[in-house]
């Protein structure tokens, strides 16, 4: 029950961050393509790469790495934001931005990850 | 203030929903392929293709339920970190086969899901018209 609610209170937090960064980053380049998804995953994979290097409880875990961080990025939303692009005929760029978002964040995932091994 | 409290509960509910369907899920894995991780995504794309289609096609409904149901729920639904780290995990025990798997297959699906959630949008409004041409809110 304990978890549920660590993972429950974490997925809304997380949603609610995604949103406002989100907001904030639409805001900041009106003009061009909003990098606010792409940050946001990037970020989330590299801190998921130092809270499960942590190894923290059961609780804590839940409440950081499943609910926080899991709410936090998004698939469904970046999986839309190529398909518009490529929906608005920049078939380059949605699969430059579909690629380089998960190559990207998987280095993010692994240095997050070295950088908690090193430190312990 | 109304946008925040209604992201935050679709968040809550996606989250959790998302913990038990990966839960539900694990029977599918196979191969060290997180199959359930994928399948909550392609859920996700499914669900976000037909909502974003359906308020495309001018399908009424409330801006902060929208947000709450796209932005909240079915973004925190699905997952990107959770991705990342199981294929981190894969190609770092050298189960380079299973990585791409994973990656091509989270991609294509999810690309395949969200055109068949548009479609289905279509559909629906089609045959809500049939049924009703007065409905409102439609205007195509």
């Amino acid at each position: 029950m304990m978890l549920y609610l660590c993972i429950g209170i974490g997925g809304m937090l997380g949603s609610i961050t995604r949103f406002l960064l989100g907001k904030y980053f639409e805001k900041k380049n009106q003009n061009s393509f909003s990098w606010g998804t792409a940050i946001i995953n990037i970020t989330g994979a590299i801190l998921l790469g130092v809270v499960t290097t942590f190894s923290f409880g059961d609780s804590l875990y839940g409440f950081l790495g499943e609910g926080f961080l899991g709410a936090y990025t998004t698939f469904s939303t970046f999986m839309y934001e190529g398909f518009s692009l490529y929906k608005d005929k920049k078939e380059i760029n949605a699969l430059l931005y579909i690629i380089g978002t998960l190559i990207i964040s998987m280095i993010g995932y692994y240095l997050g990850m070295r950088l908690i091994e090193i430190v312990i | 203030m109304r946008k925040i409290v209604f992201i935050g509960l679709g968040g809550m509910f996606g989250a959790l929903l998302r913990v038990g369907l990966i839960n539900v899920f694990e029977v599918f894995n196979i191969r060290l392929i997180p199959i359930n991780i994928l399948l909550v995504n392609l859920l996700g794309c499914f669900l976000l293709g037909l909502f974003f289609k359906l308020s495309e096609l001018s399908v009424s409904i409330d801006r902060e339920m929208r947000l709450g149901i796209t932005t909240g729920f079915i973004g925190a639904l699905t997952t990107f970190s959770t991705l990342c780290k199981g294929l981190v995990e894969l190609l770092l025990n050298a189960n380079y086969l299973e990585a791409l798997i994973y990656l091509i297959g989270s991609c294509l699906l999810g690309w395949i899901a969200i055109v068949f959630g548009r479609i289905l949008a279509e559909k629906l409004v089609e045959w809500w018209w049939i049924l009703d041409p007065n409905i409102e809110g439609i205007t195509q």
